[in-house]
């Protein structure tokens, strides 16, 4: 697949830092689309278990 | 001894001074902030949960032992490091898998998910888990060097410039990815939606 260079859209819509750098970077069609799924992506979202943050804390207590 | 509410004031690079003059309960702050980033994005790049939880701690395993060699370069930022760390360890393992797929863990959902959603029907459930298992598979269909960007952008939240400089590409290239991932998978969505 090809790959293209980017064009800078900037939008000044007082944003969070992040989503400028975002609006900076993408144009609007693609603004529009991940931040209408960002939501589902944050719901995949997922943490180590706690068995696995324990093992790291005994190591660094050991070190 | 300072407390939680006190560390969460610290920035990373003071939480990591603070941890080099032996205060232990730096790190658990570090993680706290941390972990669900570089552990989703190590998950949903391996695609099991195990793996992913060895790797993670493999990862802070590493970052420990470099912090406390005095190694750590203060000028970088602490979760770009990590990742960059983690990244190299999940190329580690699919070079030595030489890519052969994993195999993934039924649902991957675990008990606090569960427990987060007792309230729901059934049927809620069983939809609610059929749309994250959809968009897993559609983010695992997508071309590696796509998912990768989307993962790190979106889930590790790393720039286009992090990104770039942590797979060795331009930031043009890594923009480009994001594009193709956000095209491809809006494309898959609209097919679902179609069937």
């Amino acid at each position: 697949m090809m790959e293209t260079s980017t064009s800078v859209n900037k939008l000044n819509c007082g944003q969070s830092k992040q989503q400028e750098m975002l609006t900076n970077e993408l144009d609007m069609a693609e603004i529009v689309f991940y931040e209408s799924i960002k939501a589902q992506l944050d719901e995949l979202e997922r943490n180590p278990s706690e068995e696995t943050i324990s093992k790291i804390m005994s190591y660094s207590r050991t070190r | 001894m300072d407390t939680p509410m006190k560390l969460q004031q610290y920035n990373d690079q003071d939480l990591i001074k603070l941890y080099l003059t032996g205060n232990e309960s730096v790190l658990e702050e570090l993680l706290r902030r941390h972990k669900s980033k570089i552990y989703t994005s190590i998950y949903l790049l391996v695609k099991d949960q195990y793996l992913a939880e060895d790797i993670f701690q493999d990862a802070f395993i590493k970052v420990i032992n470099t912090l406390r060699s005095g190694r750590y370069n203060e000028e970088g930022k602490f979760l770009p490091w990590v990742m960059r760390i983690a990244h190299n360890l999940v190329i580690d393992y699919f070079r030595r898998e030489k890519r052969t797929p994993v195999i993934t863990s039924a649902d991957g959902s675990d008990v606090l998910n569960m427990l987060q959603f007792y309230e729901e029907s059934t049927e809620d459930r069983m939809l609610r888990e059929q749309t994250h298992a959809d968009l897993r598979a559609m983010i695992q269909l997508l071309p590696d060097d796509q998912k990768e960007v989307l993962i790190m952008r979106h889930y590790a939240d790393l720039s286009f410039k992090e990104i770039a400089d942590l797979t060795g590409v331009s930031i043009n290239t890594a923009l480009g990815r994001m594009r193709y991932a956000l095209s491809n998978l809006r494309k898959m969505m609209k097919v679902k939606e179609i069937s």
